[in-house]
């Protein structure tokens, strides 16, 4: 086992590599920083100057190299804009973005998977006519639509929670809804498939002839067989939302990760983003390391067959 | 001998959106202590549906619609749900017919034979569920069951897996065990096998025993009394040395004439021409008419009643019975 995930991470480490190389060639792609951080009546002659100081005058594999090695350090460059470490300025966007995403994701889980084994278990049922709804509500609109409606409703005509900001859960909880939905809708629909498809297996049959109650039936023998697609769904659902959660950010002025890499790009700050990327492809590949590991710890045939 | 299950005209439906179509119609039969009933019949006649309905565990589209089910006197039909959870696995056992699907993958079959104990018997903590569930797989020959305990079902062969699931329904010393073509998924020379060991068990406590095959070989060795189905309803019963030597039913008698024996050089494999009903899709009469040489006109408008004969131990539905006056 030990060796599987040594195996894993230095496969791990190759893809964070990869990704290095392909942003480093494409942010470049973007634009010139010496055009963008300049004044236009800037000469040439400065714009040199300006590129010597970046760095970003040597050819490209030199700069790759320098980046390599200062990525063996830990020290992915300092920011084009603000003059201080990029991976500085991305860790300090990283606590507040998995704090956002954590939230929303424990909020997803947490309502989609009871949902979808309800409604899988009493199809036609109360929470099966509901879930449909609510399904249907989370995925027929983009988040930042429902954003502005909790705020129009919770914040300005109720005046509970805040309208915006980083702070505390009161801060955290209309975000975290607004960015939760639509992966708990997508999370209850797939429960309730795998439920529904699992409920009809021959060991659910047997579990029953045995004389087990109902509730170790549904939630010991069938949903251990239907949760591994779940768990994997949810897991890239956290990794997505991570980065991906631009416009709940900017709607509730959430200081996240997002916001940091699309503000990034735009100003041409190729540190910040390389850093971005850097981070955001490793905490993906432990995030399906540590989806791996949950599969071979629920079923034996994996964990045996390595 | 006492009587163990009697089952009176049970009848189930299959509904459908364009109204409902009996599955099982109106079937009769009763199992002993020690003894041994043989379901025989063809895919879809209605054997494994008769099975689930004693359990009381129908498929969602099929209801219960009539009969009684007496389980040691008292009628399962009338029980509550949570009687029922009480007796299947405890009273009652089944096995499946493929041992491949009907053991849960992801649990250690310690786990999975030890949850009878749990549930029935109260048994609590791993290591008492542990050495219940060792000393249950050594009743069922598992070899070093000792150190096997903490195995995975794909750890077993097909043989072994079935062994485990009959461990699982006679852990709890069931009074009756219901076998549903326990041995059809598995190689012919492991049949024996579990069958040898189903025996070995009903012995020990005398436990009644409905086997639902077709494979009439095996009723023939394994059986005392049989059940011949069609159409969801049961065509002629008795007991199996006299059901199979002299046959009433013209099914009954198509069905043994349809077994091929290796040294008759036959040219042709003999047939039953024609196919079986699906549920609903057939007249008044009787279901097998279509296929019967013998049918007569009535056959097609008019149900048989079933007629008893040979000091009432055997029975027949059929209008014109071989060997006996119509």
């Amino acid at each position: 086992m030990v060796s599987y995930i040594l195996r894993r991470l230095g496969a791990g480490l190759a893809t964070v590599l990869l990704m290095t190389i392909i942003i480093f060639i494409i942010v470049r792609l973007v634009g010139d920083p010496a055009h963008l951080m300049l004044p236009p009546e800037a000469t040439e002659a400065d714009r040199d100057l300006f590129r010597q100081q970046l760095g970003t005058a040597d050819p490209l594999f030199v700069q790759y190299l320098r980046f390599l090695g200062g990525l063996l350090q830990g020290d992915l460059g300092t920011s084009f804009r603000y003059g201080v470490p990029a991976l500085g300025i991305v860790l300090e966007r990283l606590g507040p973005s998995l704090y956002l995403t954590g939230t929303a994701m424990a909020f997803a889980v947490g309502l989609g998977v009871p949902l979808g084994i309800l409604s899988a278990v009493r199809p036609g049922g109360v929470a099966d006519q509901a879930g449909r709804l609510f399904a249907v509500l989370g995925q027929s609109a983009p988040p930042f639509f429902f954003a502005l409606l909790f705020i129009r409703f919770f914040s300005v005509e109720l005046h509970w929670l805040p309208t915006g900001g980083y702070g505390g859960f009161s801060h955290v909880l209309l975000p975290a809804l607004a960015l939760g939905w639509y992966s708990a809708a997508g999370l209850m629909r797939l429960t309730q498939a795998n439920m529904a498809e699992v409920m009809d297996a021959e060991y659910i049959k047997m579990a029953r002839i045995k004389g087990l109650p109902e509730r170790v039936v549904i939630l010991k023998h069938a949903l251990s067989n239907a949760s591994l697609p779940v768990i994997t769904f949810a897991a890239s659902q956290f990794g997505i939302l991570l980065g991906g959660a631009v416009s709940i950010e900017a709607v509730f002025s959430w200081p996240g990760f997002g916001k940091l890499i699309v503000d990034a790009i735009s100003q041409l700050d190729y540190t910040v983003v390389q850093a971005a990327v850097v981070v955001s492809a490793a905490l993906f590949i432990l995030i399906n390391l540590v989806v791996d590991l949950l599969y071979a710890f629920i079923d034996p045939r994996i964990r045996y067959g390595r | 001998m006492s009587e163990i299950l009697r089952v009176e005209n049970l009848t189930t439906r299959l509904s459908a959106r364009d109204g409902s179509a009996a599955a099982v119609d109106g079937v009769s039969f009763s199992v002993h202590a020690g003894r041994t009933l043989g379901l025989v019949g063809e895919s879809g006649s209605g054997k494994s549906l008769t099975c689930l309905s004693i359990l009381r565990l129908l498929p969602p589209a099929l209801s219960q619609a009539g009969g009684s089910v007496w389980f040691k006197g008292e009628n399962l039909f009338d029980k509550s749900p949570r009687a029922m959870t009480a007796i299947r696995g405890g009273q009652i056992g089944m096995i499946l017919q493929d041992p491949m699907t009907s053991i849960n993958p992801l649990f250690t079959i310690g786990d999975q034979v030890g949850e009878v104990f749990r549930y029935h018997r109260g048994v609590s903590g791993r290591r008492n569920l542990w050495a219940r569930a060792v000393e249950t797989l050594r009743r069922v020959h598992i070899p070093a069951a000792e150190e096997r305990v903490g195995s995975y079902p794909h750890q077993f062969s097909g043989g072994m897996r079935q062994r485990i699931a009959i461990g699982m329904n006679v852990g709890c010393e069931p009074d009756l065990l219901i076998a549903d073509e326990p041995t059809t998924a598995l190689d012919v020379t492991i049949r024996l096998q579990i069958l040898s060991l189903l025996r070995e068990i009903q012995a020990a406590r005398g436990m009644a025993m409905i086997l639902v095959t077709h494979d009439l070989h095996l009723v023939s060795r394994f059986c005392d009394e049989v059940a011949v189905m069609y159409g969801g309803r049961i065509v002629e019963q008795g007991p199996v040395a006299r059901v199979f030597n002299d046959p009433a039913h013209p099914y009954t008698k198509g069905l043994i004439g349809a077994v091929p024996k290796i040294a008759r050089h036959a040219e042709r494999l003999a047939v039953i021409p024609g196919q079986p009903p699906l549920a609903g899709e057939h007249g008044a009469g009787c279901r097998f008419a279509p296929r019967c040489a013998k049918a007569q006109p009535r056959c097609f408008s008019h149900y048989p009643d079933d007629r008893r004969f040979e000091d009432d131990r055997r029975a027949v539905a059929c209008w014109v019975p071989e060997g006996l006056p119509s």
